[in-house]
C-alpha cells in the first residue's frame, strides 16, 4: 500500500514536470514590446532592430496612461539583437503581444526574407500572427517614430490600420508571419506585403498604409499604390469592401462610385496548346454610392447600363494591373502558379522549371459581373 | 495524502479511547420504586438535592383522609393552571374511594386526573426523566407505580421567518428550538399516516430528543437502514445543535463539502420528504437536517419551485456560474498575470499592465491579502451587532477599496477580482465554506504552475466530489445517463408538470402518475 502510494506521488510530481520551462513573470516585470522595425547598420553591416515597447503610468489625466519608447539593439542575427536589448532596459522584454515586424525598404530589397522570419516562429513567445510590413521611408525605425494621433503605440495603431483597411478600403493587405512562411514555401507563388510610410498631417508626420510592396524571389522588386492593391485583391479573390469608381458616359470621367457589398472571385485554369490559360471570374454585388453626373435618371435601362459601365472599366483595371505586375515585376503575387498546381497537376509538372519565364507570357482573361442590388435613390415626393 | 490524514485521524482516536468510561451509568437511577409515599418521597429528596427548581406538593383527599398523594413538578417548564384546575382539584375532591382487588393508579387515570396524556411509570430513571422534561409526577402512596403526566409548557420563540433563508414568495414560517413545535409545522402540511416519525434519545448527558421523519412508502429502506444504524451509534456526552449530529455522521468527515443538508423552513423539509429524503429534527435547534443531500441541492432553494420556471431557471444557472466563478476567478487571473498574459485582448493587458506597474506586490500575494481581507470583512459583518453595519460598510469599501489602490498597495484589477471572488460567493451561501479553501487552494496551484496547476487542482475537487456519498447516494449522483428526465432539477428547474418523477433513489419514483398532467 505504501509503495503503492508512493507511486503515485512521485506520478504526480512527474506531472508538475509537463508543465514545460515557464515561471512566475508578474505584469511589472516585463517590458511589453508592441512592434519592431528591422534595418541594417550600413557601417558595420549588423541587423540594427528597433522595438517599440509600451511605457505605462497611472496617473489617470494621461488618457489611459499607455505610450510607448523605442529601443534600439543591434546584433549579428535577429536574436542576438533581441538579447542584447535586455541590458538596456531593466526588465526583460516581453514578445506575447507583439503586433507589427516593420521591414526596411533596403533590406528587403538586398536579402531574402526567409531568414528573417526564421526567428518569428521559432521563439515560443513572438507571435506568429503579427503582421509583416515593409517600410517605403528610409528606414524601417523612422515609421515607429512617427507620432500616432488617435492611438499613441505605432505598432497598435499600423496593426489596426492594416487590418482595417485591407477589409473596408481595399486598398493593402493583411500578411501575417506565417501567411509570409507559408507563402515564401509555395512554389509558383510571390509574396505581396503591406507597404507603409510616413505623409505629413499638418506638422507632424503619421503612418499610412501605402498600398502594396511586391517581391520576387523573397526580395523586394517594387511597388503597388493603393488603387492598384484593390485590382490585385480581386485577382487574389480576398476584397471585402471598399469603393471603385467608373464613368456614367463613353469616354467620360470616372464620375460614379460602386460601393462593394459583397465581391467573389473565381479562379480557374485552362489548358490550351499545352500552355495554362488563368480565368478570372469576379462578381460583385454593390450599392451605388453616389453619381456626379448631373441628369441622370435610374430606371432600369440605365441600371443594366451602369452595371455593365462597371464591369468593363473594372476588367480593364485589373487586367491593367496583371499586365503591368507581369511584365514590370515578373513577380506571381496573385499565385497563378501555385493555382495551376492545385488545378492540374500534369500540367504543372510539363511546365514547372519554365514557370518563371513563362508567367510575364501567361494568358489571363478577367470577366467581371457586377450586380447593383441597391440604387440608394430617394424617391420623389 | 491520505496518509497523512489517516495518522491524525489516529491521533484523535487513541485520545478518544482514554476517555471511555467516563460515562456515568447511573446505578440508583435503575432502580424501581417504593410502595411506600414516604420512601419515595425521601428518594426524590435525595436524587434531587439542590435541584431548588423541583417542587413537591402533598395532596389529600377531602373525603378520604387516607388517600395521600405527593406530585413533582419542575418550576417554569409546566402549565401551573393544569395542575391546579386538572390534578390537584380532581385529587382532593374525587369521592372515589380504592376498593380491594381494582387497580386504583388506572382509576386514577381514567377516571379522576383531567389531563390528556397520562402514563405509568415504576423506573426511577423513567421518572427521573420525564420530570425533567416538564411532565408532573404523581405519587400515590401504597402504590408501586406512579403516573407521569404531560404539563409541558415550555418558553419558545414564536414561528418567525428564518433570518438566513428568506424568500420573497413562499410561506414564510420557520422552525423553532421548540421540537413538539417544529414537529407539528412538518405534521400539518402531510395529512397522511405515511409520515412516520421516530423517536430517539441522543447524548449521554443531556439525553437530548431526536426525531426520525420520513415518509414510509416513499423513503429508500437502505437509506433509512444505513443513517439509523450511523445514529445509535453515536456516543457523545451532549447534543446542542444538529450540527453536532452532521459532524458524527457524515461518511467522509475530512471533506470540506458538507453531505448532509440543513434547513430552517418547514416547506424546505416537507418538499425533501416527498422526494424520498429523511429529515431529524434535533431538539433545542431550529436547524432540520435532511440526507441524502446531494451537490446540486446546495444551488437549489425553495423559492425556486414557487416562482415561474423561466426565472428560476436563470437564477439557478446563475449560482452555478457563480460557484464556479467564486472558486477559479483569482486563480484565473493569477495564471493570466503571470504565466499567460497571451490571453490578454492586448488593450486591456496594456492597462492592467499600466495599473500594475507602479505597485510594488506580487500580484499573488496581493491576491491572497485581498481575500483574506475580504474574509474578514465578511466575519466580522456577521458576528457584528446590527448597528455598526454602517461604520463597518464605509470602512471597508473607503480602506480596502479605494484607499489602498491609492496608496498603491494593490492594483485596481485586483480590488475588482476580489469582489467578484466575493460576491459570487455570496450566490451560493451553502458552498460558503468549502470555497474559501478551494479558492486559496487553486490560488496556490495558479501562483506556482499557472493554468496547469488551476486545471489539476479542479480536476482533483471534481475527483473528490466524485467520491463522496451521502448516506451511500454518489454526491454528484453521476450514475444517470445525461438526459432531459434527470436533469429536469439540475440545470434548470422544469416546470411542475413535466417534473413527473422523483430522484432515483426514491424507493417511489412516480410523482405524477398522469402523463404530465395532460400536458403531454
Amino acid at each position: 500500500m505504501a509503495k503503492r502510494r508512493l507511486c503515485l506521488l512521485l506520478g504526480f510530481l512527474l506531472l508538475l514536470s509537463l508543465s514545460g520551462c515557464w515561471s512566475y513573470r508578474g505584469l511589472n516585470e516585463i517590458v511589453i514590446v508592441a512592434g519592431m522595425a528591422l534595418d541594417k547598420n550600413g557601417e558595420n553591416g549588423r541587423y540594427k532592430l528597433s522595438f517599440e515597447f509600451v511605457t505605462t503610468s497611472t496617473s489617470s489625466s494621461d488618457n489611459g496612461g499607455a505610450s510607448s519608447e523605442i529601443l534600439e539593439s543591434e546584433g549579428d542575427t535577429l536574436f542576438e539583437a533581441v538579447r542584447m536589448a535586455k541590458r538596456k532596459v531593466k526588465n526583460r522584454l516581453y514578445f506575447g503581444h507583439t503586433q507589427l515586424f516593420i521591414l526596411s525598404q533596403e533590406l528587403a530589397r538586398t536579402e531574402d526574407i526567409g531568414p528573417f522570419l526564421d526567428f518569428v516562429m521559432r521563439d515560443n513567445e513572438v507571435r506568429e500572427t503579427m503582421l509583416l510590413c515593409v517600410s517605403q521611408d528610409d528606414t524601417a525605425q523612422d515609421i515607429l517614430k512617427a507620432s500616432g494621433i488617435d492611438e499613441k503605440i505605432l505598432s497598435i495603431k499600423l496593426q489596426k490600420i492594416l487590418e482595417n483597411d485591407s477589409k473596408l478600403t481595399a486598398s493593402t493587405v493583411d500578411v501575417a508571419v506565417y501567411n509570409a512562411f507559408d507563402i515564401i514555401n509555395t512554389p509558383g507563388r510571390d509574396l505581396a506585403l503591406a507597404a507603409v510610410r510616413t505623409v505629413k498631417n499638418g506638422e507632424e508626420s503619421i503612418p499610412v498604409a501605402n498600398g502594396i510592396a511586391v517581391f520576387k524571389d523573397r526580395k523586394l522588386v517594387g511597388f503597388l499604390p493603393p488603387d492598384e492593391a484593390r485590382m490585385f485583391l480581386f485577382c487574389v479573390g480576398k476584397v471585402e469592401g471598399g469603393i471603385c469608381t467608373f464613368p456614367s458616359t463613353d469616354g467620360g470621367e470616372n464620375d460614379c462610385s460602386l460601393e462593394i457589398a459583397e465581391s467573389q472571385t473565381k479562379r480557374s485554369v485552362e489548358e490550351r496548346n499545352g500552355e495554362p490559360v488563368i480565368k478570372l471570374e469576379v462578381n460583385i454585388i454593390g450599392f451605388l454610392g453616389e453619381i456626379m453626373h448631373p441628369g441622370v435618371v435610374l430606371d432600369l435601362d440605365k441600371v443594366k447600363e451602369l452595371q455593365r459601365r462597371a464591369a468593363d472599366e473594372l476588367e480593364r483595371e485589373i487586367g491593367k494591373l496583371v499586365k503591368k505586375v507581369q511584365t514590370l515585376y515578373k513577380a506571381d503575387i496573385f499565385g497563378f502558379g501555385s493555382l495551376v498546381n492545385q488545378k492540374s497537376k500534369r500540367l504543372w509538372k510539363t511546365i514547372q522549371n519554365r514557370w518563371d519565364s513563362m508567367f510575364e507570357s501567361v494568358q489571363v482573361d478577367v470577366k467581371v459581373d457586377v450586380t447593383i442590388a441597391n440604387t440608394a435613390a430617394l424617391g420623389k415626393s | 495524502m491520505t496518509g497523512f490524514w489517516k495518522g491524525i485521524r489516529g491521533l484523535f482516536k487513541k485520545s478518544k479511547k482514554k476517555q471511555d468510561g467516563a460515562v456515568p451509568k447511573g446505578g440508583a437511577e435503575q432502580k424501581a420504586i417504593s410502595s411506600s409515599l414516604d420512601k419515595n418521597m425521601r428518594m426524590m429528596e435525595e436524587l434531587f438535592r439542590d435541584v431548588d427548581i423541583l417542587r413537591e406538593r402533598e395532596v389529600r383527599n377531602v373525603h378520604d383522609r387516607r388517600l395521600r398523594y405527593c406530585i413533582y413538578y419542575c418550576d417554569g417548564v409546566v402549565n401551573s393552571v393544569a395542575i391546579n384546575e386538572n390534578l390537584i382539584k380532581a385529587l382532593m375532591h374525587s369521592e372515589l374511594t380504592p376498593a380491594a382487588g381494582e387497580d386504583f393508579v388506572d382509576t386514577l387515570i381514567t377516571r379522576v386526573v383531567e389531563i390528556c396524556e397520562a402514563k405509568r411509570a415504576d423506573k426511577v430513571q423513567e421518572i427521573v426523566e420525564a420530570v425533567v422534561y416538564g411532565n408532573t409526577i404523581l405519587f400515590i402512596d401504597g402504590q408501586k407505580e406512579a403516573v407521569l403526566l404531560d404539563t409541558k409548557a415550555f418558553q419558545t420563540r414564536s414561528v418567525e421567518e428564518p433570518d438566513n433563508e428568506r424568500v420573497l414568495l413562499g410561506p414564510r414560517e420557520g422552525f423553532t428550538e421548540s421540537l413538539m413545535g417544529n414537529l407539528s409545522l412538518i405534521r400539518r402540511r402531510a395529512l397522511t399516516a405515511d409520515l412516520k416519525m421516530k423517536q430517539l434519545t441522543l447524548g449521554t448527558r443531556t439525553r437530548t430528543k431526536v426525531f426520525v421523519c420520513y415518509m414510509d412508502s416513499l423513503v429508500n429502506k437502505q437509506v433509512l437502514e444505513h443513517l439509523m444504524k450511523r445514529l445509535q451509534s453515536i456516543d457523545i456526552d451532549g447534543i446542542l445543535d444538529a450540527h453536532y449530529i452532521t459532524e458524527l455522521i457524515d461518511e467522509s468527515p475530512w471533506s470540506p463539502f458538507r453531505t448532509i443538508g440543513y434547513t430552517e423552513r418547514p416547506d424546505v423539509v416537507m418538499g425533501k420528504l416527498l422526494e424520498g429524503r429523511i429529515a431529524i429534527f434535533v431538539d433545542g435547534t431550529p436547524v432540520v437536517l435532511t440526507v441524502p443531500y446531494l451537490f446540486i441541492e446546495n444551488f437549489q432553494s425553495s423559492e425556486d419551485y414557487y416562482m415561474s420556471f423561466y426565472y428560476t431557471t436563470f437564477s439557478r444557472l446563475l449560482r452555478i456560474i457563480g460557484f464556479i466563478l467564486t472558486i477559479t476567478v483569482p486563480g484565473l487571473y493569477i495564471s493570466v498575470e503571470a504565466f499567460h498574459q497571451e490571453m490578454f485582448p492586448l488593450q486591456l493587458f496594456i492597462s492592467i499592465a499600466a495599473e500594475r506597474s507602479s505597485v510594488p506586490l506580487p500580484a499573488a500575494l496581493e491576491a491572497f491579502i485581498m481575500l483574506i481581507l475580504f474574509d474578514i470583512l465578511r466575519e466580522t459583518g456577521a458576528r457584528m451587532p446590527i448597528t455598526i453595519g454602517q461604520t463597518l460598510s464605509i470602512v471597508g469599501a473607503l480602506v480596502v477599496g479605494q484607499a489602498a489602490v491609492e496608496a498603491k498597495l494593490v492594483a485596481a484589477p485586483m480590488v475588482i477580482i476580489s469582489a467578484l471572488t466575493g460576491i459570487t460567493g455570496l450566490l451560493v451561501p451553502k458552498l460558503n465554506a468549502p470555497a474559501v479553501h478551494i479558492r486559496i487552494l487553486l490560488l496556490l496551484l495558479s501562483t506556482t504552475f499557472g493554468f496547469f496547476g488551476l486545471l489539476v487542482g479542479a480536476t482533483c475537487m471534481i475527483i473528490h466530489l466524485l467520491n463522496l456519498y451521502s448516506c451511500g447516494v454518489p454526491y454528484l449522483m453521476l450514475n444517470k445517463k445525461l438526459r432531459y428526465q434527470n436533469v429536469k432539477d439540475i440545470f434548470i428547474r422544469a416546470p411542475w408538470w413535466q417534473m413527473i418523477r422523483r430522484p432515483a433513489f426514491a424507493a417511489d419514483s412516480v410523482r405524477q402518475s398522469g402523463r404530465e398532467n395532460g400536458r403531454g
